[in-house]
């Protein structure tokens, strides 16, 4: 650990300023994992209820599904892109998962992860190949998407999802919430993907300076349609597990998923403008807004003075871990 | 290549970037009225200009904001905090209410500008945090429940009109030309043009960029702030949902006007022309009878086609 210190102080040829100069070395690193502790050491002073483990993995479910959703927006936000059509994807697809479900369950599935990357596809051609810019085209699929979920179900619930596609959705495996465990897993594969592969570093490229990728050789296009194919795919999964949860098929779902979406990736510490951030850093970031929902309603705090209290923390958060330059 | 030098080629470009948002706003005029035989109607393009003087306003504040490379995203909650409180002060007469409107706005605007500044929080960040506290505020002072607001003078702000132009479309066109002039005679905004192309390089060059980002968040709070009296004025009503999604339309029709979402680039008449467009598709869409729920599907095929149309009119 001293060594550590040391070795970094001599990297930057700063002299030794002791506990300061370290403190703010671990903060530029860590940051975002220092606040999460300090949240987490808060909430658990706060409620006596809030470590136990019931409690942690009602945290974690309730965070899976705009989760899962955020990891594939992370791919997307480092490449200097941004995707407001997933709520729309989750609406689409919850609609289209309750009215084909007597094909069965993975034949359900299929088509959900196929109408989620279809729609990222058509994302991603429109920004590589047509150039039209990320947040103008995905709003337009945003439209787009609910605008075919209203047509299809006609603004009216659809029922009759059946037990095995709930069971998928709402169902536990070895006392751990389903949607918990596909969103660990999910987490897991998109870490090893932008540390370990090609592909990832093409997308940390991208994002960083597009003609000096071009230049090195970076199919540029291929990568950009890549990332929204991957941020249509995760969405339309998060929409099938959203039908299952939910028992119904509605337009109405996914309402505002992007904003949080996005900001799990923002304040996870993922630049905007892309090439620097953080797969884990998403995960941390939507962990701090679950741990901060949930400990506004351990605390019992009246539900209109909750929003409020929820934008001050994340402010806090995001204050605390903002970058020294 | 912005650059902040204004020299004929720069001024031709951003001419040419303009004129893109033009030209399809002209085309879907034409095809407009040809569709309907009442959309060309004075009645009805006075109604497209009630309507479109909401997102117009605080669009002119986004435009500014965007043209630094931020963004603000409180707006919306901002147009419902000011709708709530003045339902809540109705008692103190339309003058004092629309003064405390707008000085609230101003506030979390500058706020906004503090974060960013002060702060070094990314723009998207701070205003999300604030959009978030905003409507929490409107919340918790209305209850949750809407309040209804019985103010004549304030009403006829809303249903008025003045040389038979209704009062909202000529705040809105008032508003306009000063942020027009503002971006292009005065300083500040050149400043704004200098920051998003460049920030250091503007930095280097004697402009004081904390203080130029302190205003241009303090003017697009004030301007969204005035959008929300439009709103008490036009509704009647204070409620802490009013403006929900009104950063997503602002922001496109900025978007639509040409303005660059990295800064530098853009003009305040690109983004009336966006917001016309954005209008003008609502209004064709209900005068044809199209069902709303295909409503949404169009607007999103046809906003891709105008931008496509768009950029091959600006290269």
């Amino acid at each position: 650990m001293k060594e550590n210190v040391l070795a970094s102080e001599t990297q930057t040829g700063a002299p030794a300023f002791g506990r300061g100069r370290s403190w703010a070395q671990v903060m530029e690193r860590y940051g975002i994992l220092v606040v999460f502790m300090l949240l987490v050491a808060a909430s658990a002073l706060l409620s006596p209820v809030f470590l136990r483990p019931a409690n942690i993995l009602n945290v974690l479910r309730q965070i899976s599904i705009t989760g899962v959703i955020a990891l594939g927006m992370t791919f997307v936000i480092l490449t200097a892109g941004i995707d407001l059509s997933v709520g729309s994807v989750v609406a689409l697809v919850t609609v289209l998962a309750a009215s084909f479900q007597r094909l069965g369950l993975v034949p359900v599935l299929l088509l959900g992860l196929a109408v989620g990357s279809a729609m990222g596809l058509i994302n991603g051609v429109g920004i590589a190949m047509g150039r039209i810019s990320p947040l103008i085209m995905t709003l337009a699929m945003m439209y787009m998407g609910r605008g075919l979920a209203f047509m299809y179900s006609g603004g009216l619930p659809i029922y009759g999802i059946r037990p095995a596609f709930i069971q998928f959705g709402n169902g536990f495996t070895v006392g751990i919430p389903n949607s918990v465990l596909y969103f660990v897993v999910l987490l897991i594969l998109s870490i090893a993907v932008l540390r370990f592969t090609a592909f990832g570093r093409f997308v940390l490229a991208v994002g960083s300076n597009e003609e000096a990728a071009r230049l090195a050789g970076v199919r540029v296009s291929r990568v950009k349609v890549q990332v929204y194919v991957l941020s249509g795919l995760f969405s339309g999964f998060a929409g099938l597990v959203y039908a299952g949860q939910l028992g119904i098929g509605v337009a109405l779902a996914g309402l505002g998923y992007e904003l949080s979406a996005i900001a799990a990736v923002v304040i996870g510490g993922t630049s905007l403008f892309g090439g620097q951030g953080s797969v884990f850093g998403t995960f941390l970031g939507a962990a701090i807004v679950g741990v901060t929902n949930n400990l506004l309603n351990l605390m019992g705090i009246d539900p209109l003075v909750q929003d409020f209290m929820k934008g001050l923390i994340i402010l806090a958060a995001v204050l605390i871990n903002r970058r020294r330059t | 290549m912005a650059l902040i030098a204004v020299g004929p080629i720069a001024h031709a470009r951003s001419f040419l970037f303009r004129a893109g948002a033009f030209v399809a706003l002209a085309l879907l005029l034409v095809v407009a009225s040809l569709i309907s035989p009442t959309f060309a109607t004075p009645t009805n393009l006075l109604n497209v200009l009630r309507q479109m003087a909401i997102t117009g306003v605080i669009g002119i504040g986004m435009t500014m904001v965007i043209l630094t490379g931020g963004i603000d995203l409180s707006v919306g909650s901002i147009v419902a905090l000011v709708s709530v409180l003045v339902a809540g002060f109705q008692g103190h007469g339309t003058v004092v209410v629309v003064f405390l409107g707008l000085l609230s706005a101003t506030v979390v605007g500058a706020i906004n500008g503090a974060g960013v500044v002060i702060g070094r929080l990314q723009p998207f960040i701070m205003t999300l945090g604030m959009m978030t506290v905003t409507r929490g505020l409107a919340f918790m002072y209305s209850g949750g429940k809407p309040m209804e607001i019985l103010l004549p003078g304030l009403d006829a702000v809303g249903s008025r009109a003045i040389l038979s132009i209704p009062i909202p479309g000529l705040v809105f066109a008032v508003l306009l030309v000063l942020g027009g002039w503002l971006l292009t005679a005065v300083p500040f905004g050149r400043y704004l043009y200098a920051i998003g192309s460049h920030e250091e390089a503007a930095r280097l060059s004697g402009v004081k960029v904390g203080m130029q980002l302190l205003a241009v968040y303090t003017l697009c709070g004030l301007l969204s702030g005035v959008a929300g009296v439009l709103f008490a004025a036009q509704q009647s009503v204070g409620m802490a949902l009013a403006g929900t999604g009104y950063e997503l339309n602002a922001i496109a029709a900025v978007v639509l006007g040409g303005t660059s979402l990295f800064g530098g680039e853009g003009s305040v008449w690109g983004t009336a022309a966006g917001a016309a467009i954005i209008a003008i598709l609502g209004n064709i869409m209900n005068l044809s009878g199209i069902n709303p729920f295909t409503q949404d599907f169009l607007k999103g095929i046809i906003i891709v086609f105008a931008v496509v149309l768009q950029r091959s009119f600006s290269r």
